[in-house]
């Protein structure tokens, strides 16, 4: 069935909107360090202009935990345990949860004009092209923009970040992470913390590859930029280097943004932390409350 | 007046963009109906066109415009401006959260803010007034400009890399910066070793202590290169290192080989290393690894079987025993592999062996060892264990006539001498040996001679001179 919409220059193919008169560039990196690619996404959300080129980002993390901008990392993680583990931890611009990356988990991240903002749409593209390789794979898309495996398994977070003209979605997929890691690292603390941080919904997760062991982040990634390019008039594939500060001006300053104890920690919404502290000498327990206001303790209060 | 009111109320309604995306404020005391005669003949003083774009000037209801995807409301997560301070236009307003989506809105105009409707935390409804802004303007009721200003920045096409990109940056997380920062250290300046040329916290205190980087003798950490595809075949001439690798290896195809492997129970080693190396770095600043140790060892086992550390001469007529020990140590090199040779293993001490072994890595490293480091070499050990690996087949250098392949120290349980599993540390060593000289026999008895000594350091010792 065609529907021409012509004010959007949408063309309704197979279900699929086609944004037929536009262009799209594919990007793959072999760069695995987070903050480089999470710098990479906020470059070119600030930079660049997509009226006549949409573009997809496929990326993977070396083992990383990544919170949402107004998340209280002390809340979602066990943030010494990411220390001496040696696990990156860093806050990205856009909402939503907590997320454990690993080179088992795909990044999938969507760039378009402000005006085609649709998460729904890109998640529903991933789920097809899982659905065309795989057909035995019963996934789908819920109305928390989650994408439910055997519809009870979630395997993809989404965020989403918005611009004046510009926009970003952004999602996980779970192709063979590492589950124990991820269910160590992405530990909501038991500490007795209010605030009014962004709380990330914890799911019951599973892998891809539980499901065929033949699938993988190679051909995960094959099979979702081929229905992604059918929507378009033409395609480019790139490898780029995201850490090239020759090809993307500016992308090392973003990078160091997001590396700053001020941007990882300091943004966390103010919050207070309360516990008991035991005296040994004199044998008393004294309550005591933390506020903390931007990674900072600002008063301590002792009962 | 309150026609006027009524019949703009009406109008506001019936321009229902005006709910969603106009910015703009009717001036309830004044506007103008252009339809209306009797009206516009009333107040043509302070005619006014409404339009849906924007009034610029007096007060400004500016609303939260709808985001998309049916989202009804938006959480309130932070706030750019304060009431009384003066905005401009495109400067950030605050920023708005919905479910995963975060947004940030800038202003449309330049004034000064008013009053903020929503505090952190709230939820704001789309079509809400967010805040209240006192545009700055002339009042000859020209529309608002609705085009990008020269201030806007620029956008551009989206990158097309052309050529193989270079890496950049010196990275390092907020709690190495910290410390570079207590110290006083430019990162610029620090050589990184950790993930992607990160500088960690062992690169700040080796740089604090020596500022010479030193390094084991293990093999170095080779930096990963991005892979690149080979479109099609590339032809090198041989030369320097390879060629040299190339003769001596054909020359090897004429020594009959034979293996023999073994594992070594490095526990005791570990423990020793393990109290003495801080002791060995404050006085030399070299690291100290376990060649050392197993150089040693193995020249005082050498000095039992002698014939290990022999050559055939040219005729193969007689064996030369060769007097001093000198211990070759396989390097890999950006240039190729070399062997270079610690000299009179018997004579030196273990901090004098680690020192040297410290010269020749380094000299190897940087392509500047000596005719004299390399030639000489009467025995030969290969620490492929520190790349990886267990067992080997290393390939004897003539003229020497046995080789040792030292693989990785694995963690493993073993039983001890009660009949319980311990936790060891098992090195599996593969010695290939020159059989026209060498028997199985005698390389099996020098080889748990070295394997005696250690895993009992202490009996070591007794034989050191």
């Amino acid at each position: 069935m065609l529907l021409r919409c012509m004010s959007n220059y949408y063309v309704l193919l197979n279900g699929i909107r086609c944004f037929s008169s536009k262009q799209c560039i594919v990007y793959t990196t072999s760069v695995t360090d987070p903050f480089y690619n999470l710098a990479f996404e906020e470059w070119m959300f600030r930079k660049v202009d997509f009226t006549k080129t949409n573009c997809l980002f496929i990326w993977r993390s070396q083992p990383s935990v990544v919170i949402g901008r107004h998340q209280n990392p002390w809340k979602e993680c066990r943030v010494n345990d990411t220390i001496s583990d040696e696990i990156n931890l860093c806050r990205r611009s856009s909402g939503g949860g907590a997320v454990y990356h690993d080179l088992g988990n795909l990044n999938f991240t969507f760039f378009n004009e402000k005006s085609e903002y649709n998460t729904k749409r890109n998640l529903k593209l991933i789920t097809r092209g899982l659905r065309e390789t795989w057909p035995f794979l019963d996934v789908d898309v819920n109305r928390r923009d989650d994408i439910i495996l055997n519809k009870r398994y979630k395997i993809s977070g989404t965020a989403a970040r918005l611009g004046r003209r510009s926009c970003y979605h952004h999602c996980t997929l779970l192709v063979s992470t590492n589950k124990s890691n991820l269910t160590k690292y992405l530990h909501p603390n038991k500490l007795n913390l209010t605030s009014i941080a962004t709380d990330s919904v914890r799911s019951t997760v599973r892998n891809l590859s539980d499901e065929d062991n033949t699938i993988n982040c190679k051909n995960v990634s094959n099979a979702v930029t081929q229905v992604y390019v059918r929507q378009f008039s033409g395609a480019k594939y790139y490898e780029i280097d995201t850490k090239s500060e020759q090809l993307l001006t500016g992308v090392t300053e973003i990078a160091k943004e997001l590396l700053q104890w001020e941007w990882v920690y300091g943004k966390t919404p103010k919050f207070t932390y309360e516990f008991d502290y035991y005296h040994e000498k004199s044998e008393q327990t004294f309550p005591i409350t933390l506020e903390v206001k931007e990674g900072i303790v600002s008063n301590i209060t002792v009962q | 007046m309150h026609r006027v009111n009524r019949l703009s109320r009406r109008l506001f309604r019936l321009s229902a963009v005006a709910q969603t995306r106009a910015t703009c404020a009717v001036n309830k005391d004044v506007l103008l109906v252009k339809h209306h005669p009797k009206l516009a003949a009333k107040h043509t003083q302070h005619v006014r066109w409404l339009n849906t774009t924007c009034v610029r000037t007096g007060l400004v209801q500016f609303k939260l415009a709808d985001i998309g995807e049916g989202i009804k409301e938006a959480e309130m997560l932070e706030w750019f401006v304060e009431e009384g301070e003066k905005v401009s236009q495109f400067q950030d307003i605050c920023e708005v959260q919905s479910d995963k989506s975060t947004a940030k809105i800038t202003s449309r105009y330049d004034g000064v803010i008013m009053k903020r409707y929503y505090d952190i935390g709230e939820n704001a409804q789309v079509g809400t007034t967010l805040v209240d802004i006192e545009v700055e303007g002339e009042e000859d009721g020209t529309e608002a400009k609705q085009d990008e200003t020269p201030d806007v920045p620029t956008t551009i096409e989206p990158p097309t890399p052309t050529q193989t990109p270079e890496t950049q940056g010196v990275l390092a997380t907020p709690a190495v910066r910290r410390l570079a920062k207590e110290h006083g250290l430019d990162l610029n300046d620090i050589k990184g070793s950790g993930k992607d040329g990160r500088v960690v916290k062992e690169d700040i205190m080796e740089f604090i202590d020596q500022p010479e980087a030193t390094m084991t003798s293990s093999s170095p950490t080779m930096m990963p290169s991005i892979p690149t595809v080979m479109l099609q075949d590339k032809t090198e001439k041989l030369k320097g290192i390879r060629k040299a690798m190339v003769r001596s290896m054909k020359a090897s195809l004429d020594i009959p080989h034979f293996g023999y492997d073994d594992e070594y129970d490095m526990s005791e080693l570990v423990l020793l290393r393990k109290k003495i190396k801080k002791e060995v770095k404050h006085n030399t600043g070299v690291k100290l690894s376990y060649m050392p140790f197993i150089m040693k060892a193995t020249s005082a086992a050498l000095a039992q079987y002698p014939i290990l550390n022999s050559q055939l001469d040219g005729g193969h007529e007689n064996i030369i025993y060769k007097a001093d020990h000198n211990i070759g140590v396989a390097v890999d090199t950006p240039h190729g592999l070399l062997l270079p040779s610690v000299k009179s293993v018997q004579n030196l001490s273990i901090i004098e062996i680690a020192v040297e072994l410290n010269r020749l890595h380094e000299a190897g490293l940087n392509n500047k060892l000596t005719q004299q480091d390399v030639v000489g070499g009467t025995f030969s050990l290969s620490n492929i264990g520190s790349i990886g690996g267990t067992y080997a087949r290393p390939v004897i250098f003539p003229p020497q006539v046995a080789i040792g392949a030292l693989g990785k120290i694995q963690i493993l349980p073993r039983y001890n001498y009660d009949g319980d599993i311990t936790k060891s540390h098992i090195m599996c060593v593969s010695w290939s040996a020159d059989h026209r000289v060498i028997e199985g026999a005698t390389m099996a008895r020098f080889s748990n001679l070295l394997k005696d000594y250690l895993e009992n350091p202490s009996k070591l010792l007794l034989y050191l001179k």
